[in-house]
């Protein structure tokens, strides 16, 4: 059997991790820019028509979008476990934990879309599409739902790369090429994932809360 | 030199108070809090945050360059979202309430 060596490039796997990491966390700061760019353009209209906002975060599906928070945030809680299971050599319980995430991740998926057939059933479509503004004239409502598909479509456009990338890593693990020497590629994995999360935990208040 | 980790016991410690936070800004949102709604929600959304950050992502633990890289992200946007917010909310009438037809006039 050969030994496990880092890329030529590399003197250690501490420092191609790094780089690895290094490389995640750049990719997270250009995401971070995104989002806090249309996090701005919401604020912005939200300034602009604070009582349409309100009315229209009444109006939302509050409890389905509460728990779906309760989800991902479990669901990360499970993956920053499997990163650690697998560093100690628990391959089973790294994978059970893997596999958990993603079903908690296509939970997140399956009750957001139900949310989606819910806003359909009542006439609410994006760019103010839908019998529901014809009944409803607040300046602001449009803007509001606009946002509200666009930027939660784009989360979930997110939450679907994740569970790629989460799948794609729970078959290196089951097949044993994803070893703990190489832990640190599940944990940028892991580290994705939870910035689906922290987006999440943004979007949450903004649309359902406050 | 080798990373530290964070340990298991955190990382669950962490989970639960994200949950914990969870269920206070839910509550919350129950409480009439008016105009400081939104800050208190926020918040809470970046107690929240700070803790997947530090201790799910063991940005605690990482280097500076990384540090560096996540923070000054994080903080440019911020000053972005700031100014932009206060730019809307100090002008009077607002733009976006302004009809077209006066907005398109030529000034006199």
């Amino acid at each position: 059997m050969t030994e496990l060596m880092p890329a030529d490039h590399f003197e250690s796997f501490e420092q191609q991790s790094h780089a690895a990491r290094l490389g995640m966390w750049v990719f997270l700061a250009s995401e971070i820019l995104l989002f806090g760019a249309v996090i701005a353009l919401f604020v912005g209209y939200q300034v602009h028509f604070p009582d349409a906002f309100r009315e229209a975060v009444h109006h939302n599906t509050k409890v389905l979008g509460s728990i779906n928070t309760g989800v991902l945030l479990t669901s990360s809680t499970a993956v920053a476990c499997s990163v650690h299971a697998l560093r100690i050599g628990r391959i089973r319980l790294a994978a059970l934990l893997v596999s958990a995430t993603m079903v908690l991740g296509l939970l997140f998926l399956a009750i957001k879309f139900h949310e989606y057939g819910r806003h359909f059933d009542e006439g609410i479509y994006p760019g103010g599409v839908g019998n529901f503004f014809a009944e409803h004239h607040a300046r602001g409502l449009t803007e509001f739902w606009t946002l509200y598909f666009g930027m939660t479509g784009l989360h979930a456009l997110h939450v679907t790369v994740g569970l790629t990338v989460l799948g794609t890593l729970l078959i290196g693990i089951v097949r044993g090429t994803l070893t703990p020497a190489l832990s640190y590629r599940l944990e940028i994995g892991a580290i994705y994932w939870h910035l689906v999360d922290v987006i999440w935990i943004f979007l949450w208040p903004l649309f359902y809360l406050a | 030199m080798k990373r530290a980790h964070v340990p298991i016991k955190v990382v669950l410690r962490t989970g639960a108070a994200l949950l914990a936070l969870w269920v206070a800004s839910f509550a919350l949102s129950y409480v009439p809090l008016g105009g400081a709604a939104i800050p208190v929600a926020l918040a809470i959304a970046l107690l929240k945050a700070v803790l997947v950050a530090l201790f799910f992502m063991e940005l605690l633990h990482e280097s500076l360059s990384i540090k560096l890289t996540i923070v000054s992200a994080g903080v440019l946007t911020m000053t972005l979202i700031a100014f932009m917010v206060a730019d809307i909310m100090t002008r009077a009438p607002p733009p976006l309430l302004v009809a077209p037809a006066a907005r398109d006039a030529p000034p006199e």
